[in-house]
């Protein structure tokens, strides 16, 4: 019982005997009794059950002392003032003990509401979490708050390997292992209020079953009046939003594993595929052109002799570029961004690079570069970047025989991303980009054209590696714009 | 009649020996080979190359051993052919101090072209005067001007000083982390962006198109080179 409580009781006992000592004279004791009750039920609205009562009772003794007749004395003098009086006694305590029942009710209602919106909020916060060390740390750090307690949890492997995986109190003794073992056996909770282990000051529940482990929670309070039956369904409540968002996470996890396997399958395929068609193809030219020169030297003119070498040089140099996308397609699909070389690289030397390559290779083509003027410099790999921008030029000079110049351009588009785009004037696309990109596909199956899919794939996967995509779009007036996108990354200037 | 420079080719890969060998030797050099780093300091001494052709990847180990032991009695020019083309690795084989990186494979007209460049760089005499001329550009290192078809270029202090250290590289490349720590500061080693942002500017007041610089090559992953011929 709080003393404050009592005092408070007491007080407004005394103040309103007081109060009534000057209205005596008019109105007489039963309605006096009317006023008193009217206290008793304003304080058990304020105060709880004991204070409460000891007001009723003191309401009580002030009423028989101060107003019944013999008045200043605790006798009764007449019979009817006898029945008034138990009567007041019986309806204050009844009061007393309803509204207290009343209160108790609408404080558990409240509580049963912060208890829901509590766990609400957990399993909200939980879900944007994306490992589960994270989601165990967080949901320990949010019961134990939400509880004002310590919370534990433990990870049992089997009979020897037992790990405290977080623990909100570290500087306390550690568990009891014995007991987390226990509760893996039988799931079954234990600790006060649980039918289990009741001596214990704590609580231990099974949490989280996962393939090898199981991860159970202590909770530990240091007030004994905590250990409620109200308490342990919402700390189940609080717990269940933790396992649930792992298991939302897992089921997330294998369903990636298992698209990354599929890609990864796709890409085999696809690499294979193109080691027979992109090697075979000019390994076959290039033999025979060397077969020819040494065999029948002799025969051939010079004219004829000199297109041989010039053929195998060709094809040679494009089975290097199919080495070199090949190469690069594995580390970055094996390693994927720790692949990346990455640092700032201003556009117009990477363009710069990239020209004075297709100045080597193609002097009779023409080229037209032209870029926003205060571009922001980007955080790229630049020999991946020039790979990629190279596979893009190649390609639409693969696909475009006309004399316009192939468009190299780079801007800012409205989604904050940096697009550099290769545009040519040739017979664009006919089929879906994604099949291009992922299948290797030609436009042409077993055309005599060189390859076609490689060099978009490896674009594909760079950009994909740097945080951005390729996009293939036919042009209405005719051949194709291919763009990389890359997202902005902010120069930090510290 | 002049006697045309002696090259050590040091490269353990027969077939590669072959078509190198001839190339040179068409083009007039007089060839030595050694297929291993010990025999390699032997010719050295014995053969006095004018130049070094060095594979990194030989039976006995990587060729920049090689290239730090040499570096230590010679400054002759050292030219690295390598198929491992790794920005690292070029980058590495020029601090230690390599002239130049080749990569495998290469055409034979580009690497005559380079071996031209490395001996002539070699032959050069410093001048007193410290005017480089390429073109219609003019580098006076002594009296710190840029003309630009006998106009004075405005530089800031930083874009003279990346201009002038590729100056005095004689058109060897010069690493980002070089330029980096001569024109900032040690500890500015990894802030690639200032040198991006400083030589777009530079580039912008000394190329007639910085999409296709003329001057400063850019080198990707590794660094700069001023272009002389």
């Amino acid at each position: 019982m709080k003393l404050s409580e009592l005092s408070l009781g007491l007080v407004s006992v005394v103040a309103v005997s007081l109060l009534f000592q000057f209205v005596t004279p008019v109105l007489e004791a039963p309605i006096l009794a009317m006023g008193y009750l009217l206290l008793v039920l304003f304080v058990s609205m304020r105060l709880s059950y004991w204070p409460a009562l000891t007001t009723a009772i003191f309401s009580f003794i002030a009423l028989n002392f101060l107003f019944i007749e013999p008045r200043y004395t605790l006798q009764v003098a007449r019979l009817q003032s006898l029945f008034e009086l138990i009567g007041f006694l019986i309806v204050s305590a009844t009061m007393v003990s309803l509204m207290d029942r009343l209160k108790a009710q609408s404080q558990a209602a409240k509580d049963a509401q912060i208890q829901a919106e509590a766990a609400r909020h957990l399993a909200e916060s939980l879900l944007r979490l994306k490992d589960a060390p994270e989601v165990c740390f967080q949901g320990s750090e949010a019961i134990a708050k939400a509880l004002g307690a310590r919370v534990v949890l433990v990870s049992v492997i089997d009979d020897v390997k037992v790990d405290v995986l977080v623990d909100t109190d570290a500087s306390s003794p550690s568990p009891d292992m014995t007991a987390a073992r226990w509760v893996v056996a039988h799931q079954q909770a234990i600790g006060p209020d649980t039918g289990y282990w009741q001596e214990l000051d704590y609580w231990c529940i099974p949490l989280y079953l996962e393939e090898a482990r199981q991860i159970t929670l202590f909770l530990y309070s240091i007030r004994k009046e905590f250990y409620t039956e109200n308490n342990l369904s919402f700390l189940k409540g609080l717990a269940n939003q933790i396992s649930l968002a792992l298991d939302l996470l897992y089921a997330k996890k294998s369903e990636q594993l298992a698209t990354q396997q599929a890609e990864k399958e796709v890409l085999h395929n696809t690499l294979l595929a193109s080691l027979s068609h992109d090697f075979r193809t000019p390994l076959t030219t290039i033999i025979g052109a060397a077969t020819s020169l040494r065999y029948q030297y002799a025969n051939l003119s010079i004219h004829e002799q000199n297109e041989l070498f010039a053929l195998i040089e060709s094809e040679a140099i494009s089975m290097l570029d199919d080495a070199e996308n090949i190469l690069s397609l594995t580390r970055v699909e094996a390693l994927g961004e720790l692949a990346l070389n990455a640092d700032w690289q201003s556009w117009e030397e990477l363009v710069g690079v990239v020209l004075s390559l297709c100045r080597q290779r193609y002097p009779s083509r023409r080229f037209d570069v032209s870029s926003q003027s205060n571009l922001p410099l980007l955080f790229v790999d630049a020999k991946l970047m020039i790979q990629a921008v190279m596979n893009l030029i190649e390609n639409a000079i693969k696909f475009d025989n006309s004399a316009e110049p192939i468009r190299i351009s780079a801007t800012v588009d409205m989604n904050d991303c940096v697009t550099l785009s290769v545009r040519d004037h040739g017979v664009g696309m006919a089929q879906a980009q994604a099949q291009l990109m992922t299948k290797f596909m030609r436009c042409q199956p077993e055309s005599s054209q060189p390859g076609f899919g490689l060099g978009l794939a490896i674009c594909n996967a760079i950009a994909k590696v740097h945080g951005g995509y390729l996009k293939l779009e036919n042009i209405a007036e005719g051949g194709l714009r291919a763009t990389i996108g890359l997202p902005i990354k902010r120069l930090s200037l510290v | 009649m002049k006697e045309m420079a002696k090259i050590l080719l040091v490269e353990d890969d027969s077939h590669i020996v072959h078509f190198l060998r001839a190339a040179l030797q068409a083009s007039g050099y007089s060839i030595a080979v050694s297929d291993s780093m010990a025999l390699a300091l032997e010719r050295l001494i014995d053969y006095r190359p004018a130049l070094v052709l060095l594979d990194l990847g030989l039976t006995d180990g990587d060729g920049k051993l090689f290239l730090h032991q040499l570096r230590s009695m010679s400054d002759i020019p050292v030219l690295i052919l390598s198929a491992r083309n790794s920005e690292e690795e070029i980058v590495a084989c020029l601090d230690k101090g390599a002239d130049d990186y080749l990569t495998k494979p290469i055409g034979v007209p580009e690497l005559l072209a380079r071996v031209r460049v490395a001996l002539r760089h070699a032959s050069v005499i410093p001048q007193s005067d410290s005017i480089l001329v390429i073109e219609h550009l003019e580098i006076d290192l002594f009296q710190r001007r840029v003309l630009l078809n006998k106009q004075e270029v405005h530089l800031t202090p930083k874009e003279y000083e990346l201009l002038a250290l590729l100056a005095r590289a004689k058109g060897k490349v010069v690493t980002h982390r070089r330029l980096l720590s001569q024109a900032w500061g040690a500890e500015f080693v990894d802030h690639t962006h200032y040198l991006r942002i400083h030589m777009g500017n530079l580039r912008a007041k000394i190329e007639q198109n910085p999409a296709e610089p003329r001057f400063i090559i850019t080198e990707p992953g590794v660094g700069y080179r001023l272009l002389l011929d």
